[in-house]
């Protein structure tokens, strides 16, 4: 017969109840922490995990040699048009694409991956050669830099043109931040003339290398729109008390992918780490990876095989990383049978007014690292979006873990 | 704990192998691991070995552990209490445990999707696993015999 539990053994046992109580919660609510800790066990699985990959039914996906190409020619035609058709960096400096790494809306900042040692302070940051904001830090270590967005308050004065005609002078400004940080606005300030523009009007960067501003010409950077100003006591509306008011182009929050001024010749270098897939070790849309972060895997690093996108990097540990292997967020090619490309997301409101997704259509992604990937087919289109037949990864086979 | 670790990844893995294979309702032998902690373990190592089962559970599905923990802890918790009604002599009582510990165990993955909107991975090859009761039910009842002669 064992002896009763004494006093000690029944407070160590309320303790330790507590303890996996607490620890259920924080797992639950998904702290980082907890579900790094959770996959410490993962080498257990190791023991039978190659004998039972081999033994699963052989893996077959034939679509996905047809779809490898497309998916690669959409991504390459969305990387063009990032770079934009004009020239978006000064004399003397190369455009190079880079990601966006972190997106700070309460500072009105982007954080970039960057290449070491290539930037200068105020290297402009373009989207389809929309000014997206200027360099304002580069990290310690030179792989990432803070963007100031334009419109801060304390982002600052560029110079900038509207022309009302072809061939007519250009009106000059300058263009600054607003004053309020939680409100972010484009500011026209100093115009050269008082010739309101026209509604829809462009405006871009103007060419002030002789004043020793180094900033390419022609970026676009917004479009003026026009408010009726307030008239006190109610007067009659005129066209004269309308204000011009420059809006952005683009919500630089929803960017992935920008350009960077660099020095000529430099290129992002990103990580890129070799592994495989856990075949026993699987859910509808979580897959296991054998390589964490000693093996140099962080959190967001996309997961590939060969041209399929098999997931992103959701939680790590020392040996081993779960990748959610849903549509990532973002930007999407639904590419037709005839090669029509359309940028979407997989939320319906982020879809061209009146478009559908035709049955059997690709659905790609794409990465700096990797070009374009294939993630799927549409298999319809529901309420809130996209239903697509996912293209499984082979889990015999070798994947690549990339990121910035 | 050790033992009944091993056994939940290893048995978890041979479940995934066969449901690529068969399909959802290729039984999950974790229900008859709980009916027999449930049944036969201390009643002071039963959250030790809610965590070990749950914990296990999750490594094979990916998903937080602390769900699945709180499921093993709410099955064994219920199959627990039962003992006295159970006779454990019987070979259907394995059976009988395993299918409430796999109610207990959907119950509780239920509440947590509804409560918290978590997808926790309780499907019908819980039931069925239940069923594998049936032919270990002898088995176990010799080796904890045994286990009892030897504490």
């Amino acid at each position: 017969m064992r002896a009763p539990q004494t006093g000690r053994g029944r407070a160590r046992g309320r303790w330790f109840g507590v303890a996996v109580l607490a620890g259920s919660l924080a797992s639950l609510a998904g702290v980082a922490p907890v579900r790094s800790v959770e996959q410490w066990l993962s080498p257990v699985l190791g023991v039978l995990d190659r004998s039972i990959t081999s033994a699963l039914p052989e893996h077959s996906e034939p679509l996905l040699g047809e779809l490898a190409g497309p998916a690669r020619e959409s991504w390459a035609a969305w990387a063009r048009s990032v770079r934009g058709s004009f020239p978006v960096a000064a004399a003397g400096w190369d455009a190079a694409l880079v990601p966006v790494v972190e997106r700070r809306r309460d500072r009105h900042e982007l954080v970039i991956a960057v290449p070491p040692g290539a930037l200068r302070e105020g290297s402009a940051v373009t989207h389809r050669g929309v000014l997206v904001g200027l360099v304002d830090d580069v990290f310690d270590d030179g792989t990432r830099a803070t963007v100031t967005l334009l419109g801060r308050q304390d982002s600052r004065p560029i110079a900038a043109e509207w022309r009302p005609d072809e061939g007519a002078r250009a009106v000059h400004f300058l263009l600054t931040g607003a004053e309020d940080r939680s409100d972010v606005e484009l500011r026209v300030q100093a115009a050269s003339s008082s010739v309101p523009p026209p509604a829809e009007q462009l405006a871009w960067t103007r060419d002030v290398a002789e004043l020793g501003d180094p900033l390419a010409p022609n970026l676009l950077i917004g479009r003026f729109s026009h408010t009726q100003s307030e008239l006190p006591g109610g007067g009659v509306w005129s066209p004269d008390d309308e204000v011009p008011q420059l809006s952005p182009l683009l919500d630089p929050f929803t960017l992935d992918l920008v350009t960077v001024e660099v020095t000529p010749g430099t290129e992002l270098s990103l990580r890129e780490v070799r592994t495989r897939l856990y075949g026993a070790s699987q859910s509808d849309d979580r897959r296991r990876i054998a390589a964490g972060s000693r093996s140099g895997v962080r959190r967001g690093d996309w997961v590939v095989q060969d041209a399929l996108f098999v997931g992103v990097v959701e939680v790590v540990s020392a040996f081993s990383s779960v990748v959610d292997t849903r549509v990532p967020e973002g930007l999407l090619f639904d590419v037709s049978p005839g090669g029509e490309i359309v940028a979407i997301g997989e939320a319906r409101e982020t879809w061209p007014t009146g478009w559908e997704p035709a049955r059997g259509d690709l659905i790609a992604a794409g990465h700096l690292a990797t070009g374009g990937l294939v993630i799927g087919t549409v298999q319809g289109a529901a309420d809130e979006g996209l239903v697509l037949r996912h293209i499984a990864p082979d889990p015999m086979s070798a994947v690549r873990v990339v990121g910035p | 704990m050790i033992l009944l670790l091993l056994a939940t990844v290893v048995l978890g893995q041979l479940h995934v192998l066969g449901v690529a294979w068969f399909g959802e309702f290729v039984p999950d032998p974790i229900v008859v691991l709980a009916a027999i902690a449930g049944l036969h373990w201390q009643r002071r190592r039963l959250l030790g070995a809610a965590l070990v089962l749950g914990w296990g559970r999750s490594l094979i599905l990916l998903e937080p552990a602390g769900a699945h923990i709180l499921c093993a802890a709410i099955a064994l918790t219920v199959v627990a209490s039962q003992r006295e009604a159970f006779d454990r002599e019987r070979g259907m009582t394995l059976l009988f445990a395993a299918l409430l510990a796999a109610g207990c165990w959907m119950g509780g993955a239920w509440a947590l999707g509804a409560t918290l909107d978590l997808g926790v991975s309780a499907g019908p090859s819980l039931l069925t696993g239940a069923l594998l009761a049936l032919p270990i039910a002898i088995p176990t009842r010799r080796v904890v015999r045994l286990a009892r002669r030897r504490a």
